[in-house]
């Protein structure tokens, strides 16, 4: 109990060293937090759409394996192939390519989707106009819109073909590019794509059995679980930017261990006396190591407190800003950057332990 | 009568064996009562800090023994000097030393290891050391004599058996000097513990019953002081 009367009044009694370690913990919390939330974003966003799709499988061409980057092309006369097939129940194509057009200065990258007559693929959500859109009409993403500045109505020129922008979608921004909608005739004019696909989608009733036997039927065929596929999507992210994210997570965790412990190590510096005159009435290394440890503790619960706050603030401005800015962060996100402060609090006590307890409790009676 | 402290032979020397030895203190010996206070004069760097040093058991002696109550404390590990430290001596120093975040009513508690005899004993004491008032303030906003006497507050509130003292006037005027200085004679008379100071002020020989001159680490010369010894005497019957 003393210890701890003892942190607190120590700690709220220095408000300005306060206030650097918790806002150097709050720097540190708000990166760690921006950079996971927009790692979590940018990865569940890289699947959302796709995931939307209501497919069992996506079959695609040998050794293709993700909507980004292996391009398959298939010919459409597989889709009959595939739906003479046992046990399948339905079969769609997916059509796509990225395109970009101009408005002004700026280039925007659009993904365009053919939406097809089966209606599997339809825009994860539409914020505003048609859902499906008529013949040389598109609808493009929020992200998209805002960037380039575009509402519906307007005209775009995507592979010199005029467009009508006929809706606003949501949910597909994948910060490379947005995924943007027409219908299978005029996708296929922009994208000078008649006769082939890229991916079928295929709906089946046994899709353990489906998947062996089409594997015996068209071994030329790659066929994708849709779980599998979304993953190939989501490694991506996962394979380019986690390191990064892992690196910079890293150096925000030791700048905020840096800046608690050595506000403490120049705390203990100016309170030798003080902890001299606590070792000369009896306190042991052990409790003086608490005082620091709870001081630590608190600076970072505060600090953590404040980064939170901080981290959101910036996201907002980011989001605001930066239209493509993904941002999506969850309790349990949150959770593991409140551990991971408490065990750079933890990092940071054993900074100034040697010098305090070598503090020499005979000192305090030099004047 | 059993003396409190009992100091054989003790010697403390600093950089042994090297060109910067000092020999701080040399085959001390005195013997301290309970209810007595004992006044260590002698000029700057005589040694007589030291050896209040090595009484509190915050310096190991290079030589000797000090005998707290019956206990060898030259042999204690450094655990067990913690220990009889908390239990066994109150501290005054020269500067206060108070916490300077924590108010005058915290000092004094946190020095308390028993936290419930330490939240009963710390009003008493405020009360009896005229601080009630005060209890609130944090030291800058207390006078030299409500800091000092915080100070002694703070050294009684695990009722330890002997007080040592450092220079507790020097940063004082005459008057609250003297407050301060009846205030330890009432410690000991009224309470039997043993006072052990050391001071330059020469008016602290009224109040002390020994006053023993130190030089050059040496015990030079002993001296009855002016304190009635019939205090320390009532508290004996």
């Amino acid at each position: 109990m003393n210890v701890f009367l003892i942190a607190v009044r120590n700690l709220f009694g220095e408000k300005g060293r306060l206030f650097i370690t918790a806002g150097g913990v709050a720097f540190s919390v708000a990166l760690i937090l921006v950079l996971v939330g927009l790692y979590q974003g940018w990865s569940a966003q890289m699947t959302r759409f796709l995931g939307s799709i209501d497919t069992d499988f996506w079959v695609g061409q040998k050794g293709s394996r993700d909507a980004s980057h292996s391009i398959s092309i298939l010919p459409l006369s597989t889709k009959g192939d595939l739906a003479n097939q046992a046990l399948v129940s339905e079969v769609s194509q997916f059509t796509g390519r990225q395109a970009a057009f101009k408005k002004g200065d700026k280039e925007t990258h659009l993904f365009l989707v053919a939406l097809d007559s089966e209606k599997l693929i339809k825009p994860y959500g539409i914020v505003e106009g048609k859902a499906y859109p008529a013949d040389n009409e598109i609808i493009i993403d929020k992200t998209a819109a805002k960037e380039s500045n575009i509402k519906v109505g307007d005209k775009i020129s995507l592979n010199n073909t005029d467009m009508t922008v006929s809706g606003i979608s949501s949910g597909g921004n994948i910060m490379i590019y947005s995924y943007a909608f027409a219908n299978q005739k005029t996708t296929e004019k922009v994208l000078q794509f008649q006769g082939f696909t890229n991916y079928f989608l295929v709906k089946t009733s046994n899709p353990s059995n489906f998947q062996k036997n089409l594997s015996k039927e068209m071994p030329n065929l790659e066929i994708i679980k849709k779980d599998d596929f979304l993953n190939n999507n989501s490694d991506t992210v996962r394979e380019t930017f986690l390191p990064i994210i892992g690196v910079l997570t890293l150096i925000a965790i030791m700048v905020g261990v840096a800046v608690i412990g050595l506000t403490i190590y120049t705390a203990t510096l100016e309170k030798s006396r003080e902890f001299g005159v606590l070792k000369a009435i009896g306190y042991t290394n052990g409790q003086l190591f608490l005082i620091g440890l709870i001081q630590s503790f608190i600076s970072g619960i505060i600090g953590f407190l404040f980064g939170v706050v901080l981290a959101f603030a910036i996201a907002y401005l980011a989001m605001q800003s930066v239209p493509s800015f993904i941002f999506e962060i969850s309790w349990i996100e949150i959770t593991l950057v409140f551990a991971s402060t408490f065990v750079m609090c933890l990092i940071a006590i054993f900074i100034p332990l040697k010098r305090l307890f070598s503090i020499d409790p005979a000192n305090i009676f030099k004047a | 009568m059993e003396n409190i402290v009992t100091i054989k032979n003790l010697s403390k020397t600093f950089n042994e064996g090297k060109p910067s030895e000092v020999r701080a203190v040399q085959n001390i010996e005195l013997s301290v009562q309970p209810g007595e206070i004992v006044l260590l004069m002698g000029p700057s760097g005589s040694g007589k800090t030291t050896l209040l040093t090595m009484i509190g058991g915050l310096l190991s002696p290079s030589a000797g023994e000090v005998i707290i109550n019956g206990t060898n404390i030259s042999k204690l590990s450094a655990s067990q000097l913690t220990a009889f430290r908390k239990s066994d001596i109150g501290f005054i120093f020269q500067s206060f030393n108070l916490l300077q975040n924590l108010s005058a009513y915290e000092n004094i508690l946190i020095a308390g290891f028993n936290r419930k005899n330490a939240l009963k004993k710390t009003p008493e004491l405020l009360a009896k050391l005229n601080l009630e008032k005060r209890f609130s303030f944090k030291p800058n906003d207390l006078s030299g004599g409500e800091r000092q006497r915080v100070a002694i507050a703070r050294a009684l509130i695990n009722d330890p058996k002997i007080i040592l003292a450092d220079e507790p006037t020097a940063n004082l005027d005459k008057n609250i000097g003297h407050e301060v200085m009846q205030l330890l004679c009432s410690v000991a008379c009224e309470q039997g513990k043993s006072v052990i100071i050391v001071s330059h002020d020469e008016r602290i020989k009224d109040t002390a019953h020994r006053v023993i001159y130190i030089e050059d680490g040496h015990l030079v010369k002993e001296e009855k002081g002016g304190h009635d010894r019939s205090c320390t005497m009532n508290h004996n019957k």
